[in-house]
């Protein structure tokens, strides 16, 4: 296609351009791939296939490195004619490299969450920044229908919340508007048939919904909040081992300051124990008391359940051992 | 770079070099070489700056554009070997694994070189990465062919120093 005539910048010359971009602008981990040469420029695809280190059971030494699929992270130009170079923002490039390092984390909490979901159910609900869920389901199991009125009298920025997740809870069968009202649908009908005690009625209700509601991950996240933080964090390292490491606190800990800032971050850390304690109650993490600090591992039930989710896995299945 | 500071600093067979050799921490590398997500990305004029908080040990990054001259990769990693200083390498992390793939470009500091075997200490893997000689020259950043070679600045005048300061 390109002839190099009428070109001041041949290709050969716009190519060691991009690699000067990305070697002393961007960074070494993104590489170029195949250029496409256009009337006027030299543009080159900016790739990524993001290492992820595998550290050994005691996360001292790196035992391996593993590699995502490749992802795009933009392309670099250069002119054909100024050899001007133009690249995308840095923050931008950052902010890509970041979404895709979170992608196996929210992966990973999806398959748990939706292979584990009674086991979060029952986790104490009162822990929960974000009961709105709980309120509408709550509000069905024991008074009944929500009316649209009951919605009115609110502020408008509470109804429209609340609207939101009546709209989530819809998606997943567990209610539905009829007419002015919101009622409970198939799934709710069905649970209360099996189960009267409320409390319970309500774990159900919550199971389904983490279930079946494990692709909305973010308000997942909202509601289990630390519990899937930590215990995300627990399966991910499982996952990419091949056998359930032992943890110390000390490495949770850390968890929780990348997770949370300021104020919140210093009463996350504090609470820390608790939320293990409270995991281990679930069943989602098991502790040893040996010599030394407590440690704490993860169950063969919920990692088999895990893998079990092999469509929701494929993504990131480079980094699963 | 902070295993080749240690290496100075504990190892390097001169005591006046090894007493002289800071170690910076890692947090203080990254205030002078810009680490961001997508790694690292140092030119001259950073390596310029660490020499500087690094000294008596300067750094300096050599490149070539395009094919270097054959065998450019033994002599300059055999020319620091002569002065007992490793040389870090630039190289594919994924065809260092022998794999036929392109994969992100990563630093590894090369420590030994025989006949058939080379020893790399590699931040991703272990400090005795041995693989076949010619493995880490396939991997070779085969965009610029980039090296960052360790020298001595202060070497001669320490010894000097040394030299005349030994009582008589």
């Amino acid at each position: 296609m390109n002839s190099d005539s009428g070109r001041l910048i041949t290709e050969k010359e716009a190519r060691e351009k991009a690699q000067e971009t990305l070697a002393f602008e961007i960074g070494n981990l993104p590489r170029l791939g195949e250029v496409e040469v256009t009337e006027s420029e030299y543009v080159f695809p900016l790739e990524i296939r993001l290492p992820r280190v595998i550290f050994d059971k005691a996360r001292e030494e790196p035992v391996e490195v593993k590699f995502m699929s490749s992802e795009s992270l933009g392309e670099i130009h250069i002119d054909a004619a100024t050899g001007e170079v133009e690249r995308p923002h840095i923050h931008e490039i950052e902010s890509q490299i970041r979404r895709q390092k979170k992608q196996v984390e929210n992966t990973v909490q999806k398959a748990l969450v939706r292979s584990s979901a009674k086991k979060f159910s029952r986790l104490p609900f009162p822990e929960h920044r974000y009961t709105p869920i709980l309120d509408v389901l709550s509000h069905l199991i024991i008074e009944g229908p929500i009316t649209v009125q009951e919605l009115e009298d609110m502020s408008s920025v509470d109804a429209e919340k609340y609207r939101d997740y009546i709209d989530m809870l819809a998606e997943v069968d567990l209610v539905r508007w009829a007419d002015d009202r919101v009622e409970a649908d198939n799934i709710l009908i069905e649970l209360k048939a099996e189960e009267r005690e409320p409390p319970k009625l309500l774990n159900a209700a919550m199971a389904h919904f983490f279930e079946r509601g494990a692709d909305h991950i973010d308000t997942i996240q909202e509601i289990l909040g630390p519990h899937l933080i930590l215990s995300g964090h627990y399966y991910r390292r499982a996952l990419e081992l091949d056998n359930m490491p032992r943890m110390k606190e000390r490495e949770f800990d850390e968890v929780m300051r990348w997770n949370y800032s300021g104020n919140n971050r210093v009463q996350k850390r504090f609470k820390l124990s608790r939320y293990l304690i409270q995991l281990e109650d679930v069943g989602l993490l098991s502790s040893e008391n040996g010599t030394g600090p407590r440690k704490w591992y993860g169950t063969d039930e919920v990692k088999h359940d895990v893998l079990r989710q092999d469509e929701l896995l494929a993504p990131i299945s480079e980094v699963i051992a | 770079m902070w295993m080749t500071l240690q290496y100075v600093n504990s190892v390097y067979p001169s005591e006046p070099v090894r007493e002289a050799t800071p170690v910076l921490r890692p947090e203080k590398l990254k205030q002078i070489i810009t680490i961001r997500e997508m790694g690292w990305s140092p030119d001259q004029d950073d390596l310029d700056a660490l020499s500087e908080e690094t000294d008596p040990v300067g750094w300096e990054m050599k490149t070539w554009a395009g094919a270097p001259p054959m065998n450019t990769f033994y002599e300059v990693v055999k020319d620091g070997f002569d002065e007992e200083l490793p040389t870090i390498a630039v190289v594919d992390a994924m065809r260092l694994q022998g794999r036929d793939q392109r994969g992100p470009l990563h630093a590894v500091v090369v420590t030994g070189l025989g006949d058939r075997k080379i020893v790399v200490n590699d931040p991703w893997g272990s400090m005795y990465d041995v693989y076949p000689r010619d493995r880490v020259a396939d991997a070779w950043d085969t965009t610029l062919n980039r090296l960052i070679t360790v020298d001595l600045h202060e070497q001669s005048t320490l010894q000097h120093t040394l030299t005349e300061d030994e009582p008589e």
